[in-house]
């Protein structure tokens, strides 16, 4: 069996994709929270009901998220799970300097240590995921 | 590898807060600073600008100093004769240099620097947690 054919694996890697972008979304407003007219970014979760539902129904055959076709020329690939391209939004409002920035920096210091939080549970479950597995295969669990 | 990614953002941050910090600095250590010849010109205020620099490799974008320049603003005239600077008429251009101002200015710099170092604590703490799955 395959470890990335495991349902959890692929959610906890798609997870993990997705805080190491933000977290360089994150830093780039941090960088740039001087510079004049500059909109603070950050990123949108990915969807993981999508998962749930294909890991609970059991009768969906693709346990990958597909592409979004829009257009009749798009090819729907096969999108690997592990790879996804959430999307970036630049924030609204918020409190904007004369020169134009609206990055204030307490608020992105608070995202990036709840994002570095949130990592170090994803890779905490991994290794415990991962303790399951060596258990079930009979070799000891450290 | 892409917290090293955050963590090159980061480095960029801080090396254009400590080039402000560098300017800050020229000004206050100047904040005396008259002309050598009579009636001749202070030292003028030193400013600098920031922009944002879209990183091809990465595709996210760095800051970068964009330029520094020159305050012309005119500093005040102090009557001091025996000045070497004091012109036909008595007065001494000094520089526009507030040192409040600077001072000020200063703290935003640490703390912007600050944010940035911190930054790249996190992230170094990210790559190491996943690191450390190896030894599972």
């Amino acid at each position: 069996m395959d470890i990335s054919k495991l349902k959890i694996f692929n959610m906890m890697q798609a997870n993990l994709s997705y805080l190491n972008q933000r977290q360089d979304v994150l830093a780039q407003n941090v960088a740039n929270a001087n510079v004049p007219g500059y909109q603070g970014k950050d990123l949108k979760a990915p969807d993981f009901s999508q998962f749930m539902s294909n890991a609970m129904g059991g009768a969906s055959s693709t346990s990958h998220i597909q592409l979004a076709a829009t257009e009749p020329g798009h090819i729907s690939g096969t999108g690997n799970a592990s790879n996804i391209d959430a999307v970036t939004v630049t924030n609204k409002g918020g409190e904007v300097t004369p020169t134009g920035n609206n990055v204030v920096l307490e608020d992105e210091m608070l995202k990036i240590s709840k994002n570095n939080l949130e990592y170090q549970q994803t890779t905490g479950l991994y290794s415990k995921m991962l303790a399951l597995i060596k258990t079930a295969i009979g070799g000891s669990s450290s | 590898m892409e917290i090293s990614n955050s963590i090159d953002i980061a480095a960029s941050g801080l090396s254009a807060q400590s080039a402000r910090l560098k300017v800050i600095s020229q000004n206050i250590a100047n904040a005396d600073s008259v002309s050598t010849t009579p009636g001749g010109a202070p030292y003028q205020r030193k400013t600098i600008a920031f922009k944002s620099v879209l990183d091809r490799h990465t595709g996210l974008e760095k800051v970068q100093v964009q330029k520094v320049g020159t305050d012309n603003t005119p500093g005040e005239r102090r009557l001091d004769p025996s000045n070497q600077a004091a012109g036909a008429d008595g007065y001494v251009q000094m520089p526009n240099v507030n040192t409040l101002v600077e001072m000020t200015d200063m703290k935003e710099a640490k703390n912007a620097y600050d944010a940035n170092l911190s930054v790249i604590d996190m992230s170094r703490t990210m790559l190491q947690q996943t690191i450390s799955l190896l030894n599972k």
